[in-house]
């Protein structure tokens, strides 16, 4: 089908730049995720590639047509553009099969495309059902055989999840990337939930500030972050005070392998940050209490795995921990082998990332809070939330 | 197609066909007035009657002015006030032939504004001189007096006041009724001030409001409270009692109309008159009309239906007691100088008698 | 005021003349040609009276505005709109919150009963109250009559407000120790506060241009001013400059009500998506329900009971009452249709406007929005003589016809459906409009096929609200109606005024009984809002 090209994109409200300078490249037939935390501006992004919002500069291709820039601005109606709304938006006076027919010519000759992408999104037979009598997981399908119905050339998903409850929204994700892989349509998904993003789409691009910060696989997002920011923002990390020399980052957790970075790694002091799941936990023996690290200070049970926050053994020197308060994370699988108040020692799997200290200073120990970080507040820096952040930006 | 686009569609159509019903019927309320508009180049048989007077009070007439006289009558009833502003408004460009007014300012508003054409003498001349324009511009077609209505039961005939100074005096404190908002009050204030001077007015005003009169809604209100006892007398025009004994004969009203005959404003006569529109295309069918207005046919009509007095001598009402117009003891007054009326309503605000 | 606007900032890379237009009129320059056509519609009047009040020069005008007397009609009339604008959204608010959110028996009936006053002309109410108490004359009897005839334009709008407010936030309100009364003044008076405003606006207008009322009352209020130059002097020059100042009266109101109301009432209120809207619960009024009961049965027998009983009282003792049946019918029939077409003309008229006012915000929809009030505020004659002043030079083919009254009638209720068709516009999110763009529709087909139909209540709401009102009105009748023609109002006013109230009783009862339909369809849309605007329109 077409890829979406974003290039130098700059857009805004009233003389407030929301985008700036921003590039996104969309391989035909993937599915993107842009991953952002409440007014980073990705809604606003959505809304200059559906042609809601006009862009100050930069150009929006959709294969080889520029649909906005360079003078250009091609009404929504002529984009081939579909949208999945927040909350599906069905039209509430239209029955199910009018919703989806509404984006074809005639009803009564699209009948067959109707149910076709109605079959494909699993709701065979609705065609007759009034909007209000369908589950909030059925409205959410129906607004994306909406979307595809027409055949569009890229398909745009705004925080489609949100309003879904947690045993529905996995479900239907997993559900809306198959029907979007099957049809072949290139999708952006708009979502502040790393889980979301990391657990359904091809490609994800971090947005922070009106900018890309990051783009890649779900993989190397969350494995490499480029700075600190996205490493806090894609998943859970610990972030510790070390110092870099000749590719190995000395911390409080001992000396950890530094993973490889394109621009090199600089010696000298700065953070690094490991994943919850890399840590590997032993409790000791009650005679070897010298070899303790840190104390199990609570132990949450998800089920499939447990996260276990440890309160560091300290031995005088001030907060060797810059995340959850100075506690350190843990992920564990399957029931915890742990208890409260049990001593444990920590041990390290595979590579740490390491950022070095900025000129500024920031990102320093003493300050926490100077870490570049948006949701940094009150000195420490606290995990963005599972269930998601209130709103989509 | 679902059922509800069909149930939709259906609303969206007989939306659509009830719109057009009601414009197809609307250009057939209206369609005739195309038909006169030709008329009026041709033949000239049609004439445009703007009338203040009330139709319940002239439809009758006017009908049998299209029935005598051959010409097809198209009427526009509404306030005599209003619709002189509204032929100020239109100016030479109005329909209108003639305007029959309820009083006497409101042709004399259009004369002032040169709208109004001079009658032929033969015409002018079948209403007492006092009652048509001294330019001949207008004719008054009937006349009305004002009159005080007392309750025999307290009041000796002999007692009734006749003159304004008699009216003010203390023995009829919180004794008289009348209608502040109505427009006979007002024109018997106007000529109050017409006839005796703005400081006179205001003083016998003021002396006025000092006895304490009662404020009705209107001249009825005023009769009904005469007539049961609850207060001695009434200022109205004589009409409304007229009409009163007439319809339930007069053994069954109480209440008896007296002339005042002071020849001051009190016993003041009016006229409801007619003019001929400067720029009417048929001014002899409208001189016409009005000579009818005046016939004895239509005069005899004013006197019997309307119960107002007619302007020809040699017509008696067959239904109403009313007295010979020439001997009526009303002033001697210009009736066209009753046109100032903002003046008369800012007096009556000052003394406090407007509301 | 219009095609001016607060400049937006620079915007880069844009022609200098594009950039100068407003918003309004670059993203939509049809609908914003629309507007303006509209404007300028309405405007007339207020042209006309400009032309009426300097045809002799500005000091003319400078006298006759600067004289103690106008300034006394201004404080008269300022004291009364404020007082029954108060009085109005006391009673609606209460009335309202009764009937949608307390368990009043019988709230289903009241629901409906309340509105209908609306059907009362207020020259019949005034003249009912006045004949029965001559003592009410003046300020007493204009507010009372005033009040009891305007109160339903603030109870609608909140009744509509009370139904589509989220109870969550009342529970939240409760469940931070907040008692029922107190969360009725902080959470519930302020959630209908926009639609509570913008019904005091309609009211404070509706008071101002008022001739019926403050006539019979005999309250010199500024319209009484108006007419009486009319009546009295001939002159229609003190009349204009009376009207200017009135119009000038008018946009202060308005500006300060927007000012007031500020963005909350452009907030749409209907959900999609994720189920139906809760319906509000029910709060138990206990102790005070006999009180409730008692205080709506005596609102409806004084708003409602005694121009009635006074109508039932003149069919039974008028000895002129001998019913011309045929007349009767035919002066219905006109009232239907020449209601009928207005309410038709005036909302298709208010489409634009709305769309405007909810879509592209700004000065340029803002002006045309206030220049859509300025009629409400003037009184019938007014309007009429300024239709007569351009009909009859203008398109004199048209001039006494029916489209003329029609318009008469847009240009004077413009404002009730515009506050109707924005509040339906508000209901259809802005979101779903996005869709269908995004599904290859284009703005007009948008508009026709997911703008109109959920807006559709509010539109029909309005029309209803105008029906009724044009089916009242007599001045602009007076002057505009095809020689000839009559309608129920027009055929009061005549009986009415030869003191033949027997006759005329049938009249009135008619034109209450018209104007009742579409006041009952509007109470009751209203209390089946929330299931009916689920089941689709």
């Amino acid at each position: 089908m077409t890829d979406l090209v974003i290039t130098e994109l700059s857009a805004g409200y009233d003389g407030h730049t929301v985008l700036h300078d921003l590039d996104l490249r969309v391989e035909s037939g993937q599915l993107a995720a842009v991953l952002g935390p409440s007014g980073c501006g990705k809604t606003t992004l959505l809304r200059v590639i559906a042609g809601f919002h006009r862009a100050t500069t930069g150009t929006v291709a959709l294969g080889d047509r520029v649909v906005a820039g360079a003078g250009r601005h091609v009404p929504p109606e002529r984009r081939r553009v579909g949208v999945v709304p927040q909350e599906g938006a069905l039209f509430p006076h239209l029955s199910v099969g009018a919703n989806v027919a509404f984006g074809l010519g005639s009803p009564r000759r699209h009948r067959d495309r109707v149910a076709e992408v109605l079959e494909l999104v699993g709701l065979r037979g609705y065609q007759k059902r009034m909007p209000q009598e369908l589950s909030g997981g059925q409205q959410q399908r129906v607004a994306l055989a909406r979307a595809l119905a027409p055949e569009p050339a890229v398909v745009l998903l705004d925080e489609p999840f949100s309003a879904l409850d947690a045993g529905l929204r996995a479900e239907v994700r997993g559900d809306v990337r198959e029907v979007l892989h099957a049809s072949g349509a290139t999708a952006v998904l708009v979502t502040h939930d790393q889980e979301e993003a990391l657990s359904m789409a091809d490609r994800v691009a971090v947005l922070r500030d009106g900018t890309i910060a990051q783009s890649g696989t779900a993989q190397q997002v969350y494995a490499e972050p480029e700075d600190l920011a996205v490493a806090l923002f894609v998943g859970e990390a610990v972030l510790l005070d070390a110092t870099a020399a000749g590719g190995a980052a000395t911390s409080w957790l001992g000396t950890l392998p530094i993973a490889e970075r394109h621009e090199g790694n600089p010696d000298g002091s700065g953070v690094a940050v490991v994943r919850p799941e890399q840590l590997r936990l032993t409790v000791t023996a009650d005679g070897a209490s010298a070899d303790a690290q840190a104390v199990v200070g609570d132990v949450i049970f998800h089920g499939h795995d447990a996260t276990v926050l440890l309160d560091p053994v300290h031995d005088g020197r001030a907060a060797p921990v810059l995340s959850d308060k100075g506690r350190i994370r843990a992920r564990v699988q399957g029931a915890a082998h742990v208890r409260r108040g049990d001593k444990v020692r920590i041990d390290v799997d595979g590579v740490a990332r390491f950022f070095p200290t900025r000129p500024d200073g920031s990102h320093t120990l003493s300050g926490v809070g100077d870490v570049p970080v948006p949701w940094a507040r009150d000195g420490a820096v606290e995990q963005p939330s599972r269930a998601g952040l209130a709103d989509g930006g | 197609m679902t059922r509800q686009a069909f149930r939709r569609l259906g609303a969206v159509a007989f939306a659509a066909a009830l719109f057009v019903v009601l414009v197809a019927c609307g250009t057939d309320v209206t369609g005739d007035t195309g038909e006169q508009a030709a008329e009026e180049g041709g033949g000239q048989s049609t004439l445009t009657i703007y009338s203040g007077r009330n139709e319940e009070l002239v439809g009758g007439i006017l009908e049998h002015l299209e029935d005598t006289t051959g010409y097809e009558i198209e009427v526009r009833y509404g306030d005599s006030a209003e619709l002189a502003a509204q032929l100020l408004e239109e100016g030479d460009r109005t329909d209108a032939d003639l305007f029959f007014s309820q009083n006497a300012g409101a042709l004399g508003a259009l004369r002032e504004a040169g709208m109004l054409r001079e009658l032929p003498e033969r015409t002018l001349e079948v209403a007492p001189e006092r009652f048509r324009a001294s330019d001949g511009t207008w004719v008054g077609t009937s006349a009305r007096a004002r009159v005080v209505v007392y309750d025999p039961d307290q009041v000796d005939v002999d007692d009734v006041p006749g003159s304004i100074d008699e009216l003010v005096d203390e023995t009829w404190e919180g004794e008289v009724g009348y209608a502040p908002s109505n427009a006979s009050w007002q024109s018997f204030v106007t000529a109050l001030r017409v006839l005796d001077g703005e400081q006179a007015a205001r003083d016998w005003l003021m002396d006025f409001r000092a006895n304490e009169p009662e404020a009705f809604e209107s001249n009825t209100p005023i009769l009904e409270a005469v007539d049961s006892g609850e207060i001695a007398l009434g200022l109205i025009n004589h009409y409304y009692h007229q009409a009163w004994v007439t319809e339930r004969g007069a053994g069954a009203v109480n209440a008896e109309r007296h002339h005042p005959d002071g020849g001051d404003a009190l016993g003041l006569v009016n006229v409801a008159g007619v003019g001929v529109l400067d720029t009417s295309e048929a001014p002899e069918a409208a001189v016409h009309a009005i000579d009818f207005l005046l016939s004895g046919t239509a005069q005899q009509y004013f006197a019997d239906e309307t119960a107002e007095y007619p302007m020809r001598q040699d017509v008696t009402s067959t239904r109403h007691e009313l007295g010979e117009l020439d001997e009526l003891p009303g002033p001697d007054i210009d009736l066209s100088r009753l046109s100032t009326l903002d003046d008369t309503l800012e007096l009556l605000r000052d003394v406090g008698l407007s509301s | 005021m219009i095609g001016t606007q607060a400049a937006p900032p620079p915007r880069p890379r844009r022609p200098l003349a594009r950039a100068l237009l407003p918003d309004a009129v670059r993203n939509a320059p049809l609908l914003a040609t629309a507007g303006l056509g509209v404007a300028v519609l309405v405007l007339i009047p207020l042209g006309y009276l400009v032309v009426r009040a300097f045809e002799r020069g500005t000091d003319t005008f400078a006298a006759h505005v600067f004289r103690e007397r106008t300034f006394d009609l201004l404080l008269r009339s300022l004291t009364l709109a404020a007082a029954v604008t108060l009085a109005c959204v006391v009673i609606g608010v209460l009335a309202a919150w009764l009937v949608v959110r307390s368990n009043l028996p019988f709230r289903g009936v009241f629901a409906v009963l309340f509105t209908l006053p609306l059907a009362i002309p207020s020259y019949v109410a005034g003249f009912t109250w006045i004949s029965a108490w001559p003592g009410l004359a003046g300020f007493p009897g204009a507010f009372l009559v005033l009040t009891l005839v305007s109160y339903p334009y603030v109870l609608l709008p909140v009744m509509a407000a009370l139904r589509s407010t989220d109870p969550a936030l009342e529970e939240v309100s409760r469940s931070l120790g907040h008692g029922p009364v107190r969360t009725f003044l902080l959470v519930t008076l302020r959630q209908a506060r926009p639609a509570a405003l913008a019904g005091a606006l309609l009211v404070a207008l509706y008071v101002l241009s008022d001739f019926g009322a403050v006539a019979l009352m005999r309250y010199e209020a500024f319209t009484v001013g108006i007419y009486t130059s009319y009546r009295a002097s001939f002159d229609r020059t003190p009349a204009a400059v009376l009207g200017c100042v009135l119009v000038l009266l008018a946009v202060i109101i308005t500006v300060a009500e927007r000012r007031a109301r500020g963005k909350a009432a452009l907030t749409g209120q209907a959900r999609v998506g994720a189920g139906a809207a809760r319906q509000p619960d029910i709060v138990p009024l206990r102790r005070a329900r006999p009180l409730a009961l008692l205080g709506s049965v005596g609102l409806l027998a004084v708003a409602l009971g005694v121009p009635l009983a006074s109508l039932g009282r003149w069919l039974v003792s008028g000895a002129s009452a001998q019913v011309d049946v045929g007349r009767l019918l035919s002066a219905t029939w006109t009232t239907v249709q020449v209601s009928a077409l207005g309410a038709a003309l005036t909302v298709l008229l208010a489409l634009p406007v709305g769309v405007l006012v909810t879509r592209y915000r700004g000065s340029f929809s803002r002006g045309i929005e206030l220049a859509s009030y300025a009629g409400h505020a003037l009184p019938g004659i007014t309007v009429g003589l300024a239709l007569v002043f351009l009909g009859v030079r203008v398109v004199p083919g048209l001039y006494q016809e029916l489209p003329m009254l029609v318009l008469a009638y847009a240009v004077l209720f413009l404002p009730l459906a515009v506050g109707a068709v924005r509040t339906g516009i508000a209901a259809s999110p802005v979101r779903l409009e996005e869709v269908s763009r995004s599904l290859g529709k284009g703005t007009t087909i948008t508009r026709l096929r997911v703008t109109l139909p959920l807006a559709a209540p509010g539109i029909a709401a309005g029309a209803a609200l105008v029906f009724l009102t044009a089916a009242k009105e007599l001045p602009a009748t007076l002057l505009l109606r095809p020689t000839g023609s009559s309608t129920l109002a027009t055929e009061l006013w005549t009986l009415t005024e030869v003191v033949a109230y027997g006759a005329a009783a049938p009249y009135g009862a008619m034109l209450i009984l018209i104007a009742a339909v579409p006041s009952v369809v509007l109470g009751h849309k209203l209390r089946s809002r929330g299931r009916d605007s689920e089941a689709g329109g």
